[in-house]
């Protein structure tokens, strides 16, 4: 492939885009996309596999228009219901409400939008960048990326995410572990024994991402926000200046957004892992890079710029293998090559040669240029109202809290269309609370859920497909050297500054409170139950669930031992969330109730009815408006124009009415 | 004569008679069944995820299929996947709602999870709509491992990539290898069909046995695979030259593995109603189902998708699963060991 062929097809790409029907199309995905991302749980490749019959209608540019335009937008505005609620709005935005949100209760909502836009927009522009340049060595990349380097990742992945918890490491590792063993429930992937289902045909595939991500981060926020009169102060500074303070974060920080979009696109050209990878890999990276790290899970603008530009970015890096190889780097990939051989559009080699030559070269490149506009259209759509969407953070907290609980309790279900996962979500959440009371890091959970299931199924695949020889592999050796690097680095950083580091551990290592103790003891005594269940798991199935499960006691015991041996009466650091409100945990049990008894459409908005009137007191007119508006979301948007399946309540299907 | 004329009238009368009643008997419920959809939502569950072969058959035939059901009412795709579709199956038989608004697009799944002690349903309520292709396995190579049927019957062993045990790949993989005597190594786990890809393109694998559709549907662009082995049933014109498993077999035990590798063939997608649905409402979807089948739009939609259309009726595949679950005690033992998920 010549150069001039390049630039010849890169312009064509660029004409093509500029047709006025294409940008329409563009605006439509855009519009369409950034809506879905606000909303949790429904997807931005669940939004595409709803529009594939009209997809198949239309000509091929304005078609992959509209679905470019639906993914990209979709990865950007995830990332303000993260910040701005707490409320993940796509799973691959999980990350971004760590150090988002609690910037948005800190008043510095708009730096964080800001931060976020410009790094989603630098990001995209990485992965556009990386698709128009990386097509050409898809191939030698497909060779050299076999199971071992990826469970190589998924160990990189983990060992990125230890320093996380300077502060507390052993509490990190021991929370990290408990997501290990959560991505053990379901089928073992080889073979299919069942593990931790209980019987359930529901839990075979597992734990689903966006219900544990909203169980384990976003309820202890909503909890913590009802104890508080709203989600930022009252006065805090006005959303443009800090808006622009958010952006000039992100340009300053652009090694972040480099290496995050480098991260992003690399993760995406392999198949499987996705967005929701590569943001805690970025993330991770970025934690342990920073000159303070400690701020990280408290308010870190980095914390926001990493995730977001790994996001976006991860698009491009995916349309590589999927357009040359016709092997989907992600979901959203999946469904664009579904979209792609349906109008005819064959992947492989055909995609690096001309137009006129009988290839689609032209059309990568317009794919390409798409995600720029898209981004762009989305990241300026979000900074204009983004001063609207701040105001958001200074509604009072006894109105807010029942409509993020019916968000919660929506984007739970909407991800796999299962009851079930409601009481999943509610199960996390009452370990979410737990820790978010004691001050445990709860991000290691999520990343332990995430990489865990991948790290045992390639290490099996590696071992079965070549034996012992998947050690001397050269990837895998080169990602091991990652990996020492990654703890040599922080040990000589701290060799460096000896004083700031021993504060540090001093004011980490505080007695555990009684509350704090009797939970490491349950946590532990779950953890050896579990561990006695899979001494009942035939085979290689019990191998990686007993290993974590046993390493995760260790942990936990060392942190009971440790407490025991301590001589010092440092007291238990005064915990910022003990203005937790109570009441609103109580009502977490009787929205699920309300909900399995009457169904969403009936049982959601009287949840939020009681709420308000038992713990938010409104006002009458307040009360009613906010209800019949929960009922008319539900109904006219999830229901009938989304046609989403809510089963009916058990007490409505009882009394025949659920027809 | 005059006789025999008035008997011939009599008769022509009556027969006349018959088919008016009839036809106003179906005209009547062809208005009820038209007045019940109008307006009204299909819902086509499918048991996998999004882009996959199962969802693009459902996907291209969903608005062709409104088309011809009386009343045209909007018909839709949702995913439900899990456990290779039983999540989907056991929804359909226990909690889809039975009036003729929801059906299923199923595979061998729940009928293997019969031969077994924990089926929660019995497969031969969900009345069956049809099927728009049976299928068959082809047993693929990347074309840069250089394997050929010779090296392979000679003993070469390819290291063969499945999905989970249970799954199609895992079926097609064990019990047509098995069948013809042929060595093979099992990699077994891989999430999906797109890894699988992966793995053939790296090098960690060299062959994966998949269903004829789901190999042209998935693994674009053909050209870098060998399809070195298919079988004869269903009959297919995709690969001239394969040999055929039939060529190759030499036992009897052989030729019973093989009956039941064609019988995962046929039953690998299949439109069913949840059990209970109105017996009007059933034939309706049927009649609708045979008509999309032979729309031109639908058949030219499903040639650009590269998608093989060969219906079966809703009796051809209730013959199949009952004769699968009328096997021989001691085949239906090895076939729940080797096809059952979770067991």
């Amino acid at each position: 492939m010549s150069l001039d062929n390049l630039l010849q097809s890169c312009a064509a790409g660029l004409g093509y885009v500029l047709a006025p029907s294409i940008l329409e199309f563009l605006l439509a995905g855009v519009v369409v996309g950034g809506l879905v991302g606000i909303l949790p749980g429904l997807g931005g490749a669940a939004t595409i596999a709803l529009l594939l019959p009209f997809v198949f209608d239309q000509p091929t540019h304005q078609a992959f228009a509209l679905l470019i335009g639906i993914v990209s937008a979709t990865a950007t505005t995830g990332d303000l219901t993260s910040i701005l609620l707490g409320v993940p709005g796509e799973s691959t935005a999980a990350a971004t409400v760590v150090d988002g949100h609690p910037m948005a209760r800190r008043g510095e909502a708009g730096r964080a939008i800001g931060a976020s836009l410009a790094s989603s927009l630098g990001g995209a522009l990485f992965g556009a960048l990386t698709l128009g340049i990386g097509i050409a060595a898809a191939r030698p990349l497909a060779r050299a990326i076999a199971s071992p380097e990826l469970f190589m990742l998924a160990v990189l992945g983990v060992a990125f995410a230890v320093p996380l918890t300077s502060a507390a490491r052993l509490k990190g590792l021991a929370v990290g572990g408990l997501g290990f063993a959560l991505a053990s429930v379901g089928l073992d992937p080889i073979s299919a024994t069942p593990r931790f289902t209980f019987g359930q045909m529901t839990l075979w595939e597992g734990i689903g991402l966006m219900p544990a991500a909203l169980g384990l981060l976003a309820i202890p926020e909503i909890v913590s926000l009802a104890g508080r009169t709203s989600i930022a102060p009252v006065a805090a500074a006005p959303a443009r200046a800090t808006f622009l303070a958010g952006v000039y974060d992100a340009i300053r920080s652009w090694r972040v957004v480099l290496r995050s979009s480098a991260i992003g696109a690399g993760v995406g050209l392999l198949p499987g892992l996705g967005g929701s990878v590569s943001q805690w890999i970025a993330y991770s990276d970025a934690a342990k890079r920073s000159t303070n790290p400690r701020e990280f899970g408290s308010g870190a603008v980095e914390g926001v710029i990493a995730p977001s530009a790994a996001n976006n970015a991860t698009l491009g890096g995916a349309l590589i293998p999927t357009l040359t190889l016709g092997i989907p780097g992600s979901l959203s990939a999946a469904m664009l090559l579904t979209a792609l051989i349906v109008k005819g559009v064959t992947p492989g080699p055909q995609m690096l040669i001309p137009e006129r030559e009988g290839g689609h070269l032209e059309f990568l490149f317009a794919l390409a240029w798409m995600m720029v506009f898209a981004n762009l259209i989305a990241a300026i759509a979000s900074w204009g109202a983004s001063g609207l969407l701040i105001k958001v953070t200074r509604i009072r907290s006894g109105l807010l809290v029942p409509i993020l609980l019916l968000l919660v309790f929506l984007g739970s279900f909407v991800e796999r269309r299962l009851l079930a996962d409601l009481l999943l979500m509610a199960a996390l959440a009452a370990v979410g609370l737990a820790l978010y009371y004691f001050r445990w890091p709860r991000s290691p959970a999520l990343i332990g859920l995430v990489l865990g299931g991948l790290a045992e199924n390639r290490l099996f695949l590696s071992m079965d497909a070549y034996g012992r020889a998947w050690l001397w592999r050269p990837g895998v050796l080169a990602i091991a050297c990652v990996i020492a690097a990654s703890f040599v680095y922080p040990y000589m950083r701290r060799q460096r500054r000896p004083h700031r580091e021993a504060d540090a551990e001093k004011q980490s290592s505080a007695r555990l409170a009684s509350g704090e103790r009797t939970f490491v003891l349950m946590l532990l005594a779950i953890v050896l139950a579990a561990f006695a269940l899979t001494l009942g798991i035939p085979g290689r199935a019990a191998l990686f669930p007993g290993s974590v499960l046993l390493v995760t006691a260790v942990l936990l015991s060392s942190i009971l031992i440790r407490d025991r041996l301590r001589r010092e009466t440092v007291p238990h650091a005064a915990s910022t969330v003990d203005r937790m409100s109570f009441p609103a945990v109580m009502f977490l049990p009787v929205f699920v109730l309300l909900i399995w008894c009457l169904g969403f459409t009936l049982g959601a908005p009287a949840a939020v009815l009681f709420y308000l009137m038992a713990v938010g007191r409104e006002r009458f007119v307040t009360i009613a408006g906010v209800t019949i508006g929960a009922f008319l979301f539900i109904e006219m948007i999830m229901v009938r124009l989304l046609q989403l399946p809510f089963p009916a309540g058990v007490l409505l299907a009882w009394a025949g009415l659920d027809a | 004569m005059r006789q025999r004329l008035w008997r011939v009238a009599q008769i022509c009368a009556i027969a006349l008679a018959i088919e008016g009643c009839q036809r106003s008997s179906v005209d009547a419920d062809r208005n009820d069944t038209a007045a019940f959809y109008r307006g009204r939502t299909v819902r086509i569950l499918v048991g996998a995820s999004p882009g996959g072969g199962q969802d693009l058959y459902a996907r291209v035939m969903a608005s062709h299929f409104a088309r011809q059901i009386d009343g045209e009412p909007n018909v839709i795709v949702e995913n439900m996947p899990g456990a290779g579709g039983l999540v989907a199956a056991t929804y359909l038989a226990h909690r889809a709602t039975p009036d003729g608004l929801t059906i299923g697009l199923l595979g061998p799944q729940p009928t293997f999870v019969q031969l077994g002690p924990h089926a929660s349903f019995d497969v031969r309520t969900l009345p069956i709509i049809g099927s728009p292709a049976d299928d068959g396995p082809v047993c693929v190579f990347g074309h840069e491992q250089g394997y050929s049927l010779d090296a392979w019957r000679r003993g070469r062993t390819p290291r063969v990539g499945m999905t989970r045990r249970g799954s199609p790949t895992a079926a097609y993989g064990l019990l047509l290898t098995e069948a013809l005597g042929l060595a093979v190594k099992p990699v077994t786990g891989y999430p999906g069909t797109a890894e699988i890809k992966a793995a053939i393109a790296s090098g960690e694998i060299d062959a994966v046995c998949v269903s004829r559709n789901s190999f042209v549907a998935s693994f674009q662009p053909l050209d870098q695979y060998d399809v070195l082995l298919q079988t004869a049933r269903p009959e297919s014109t995709m690969f001239p030259g394969v040999p055929t498993a039939d060529q190759l077999i030499t036992s009897e035990r052989g030729r019973t593995l093989l009956k039941i590798v064609e019988a995962v063939g046929t039953l690998s997608r299949y439109y069913a109603a949840p059990p209970g649905t109105p017996p009007t409402r059933v034939e309706a979807l049927r009649s609708a189902f045979v008509r999309t089948m032979q729309s031109r739009e639908f058949l030219a939609a499903a040639a650009a998708a590269q998608l093989e259309i060969r219906p079966l009726t809703h009796v051809t595949l209730s013959a199949h699963i009952d004769a699968l679950l009328a096997s021989p005690p001691d085949v239906r033992r090895e076939m729940a060991a080797l096809l059952n998920p979770g067991s």
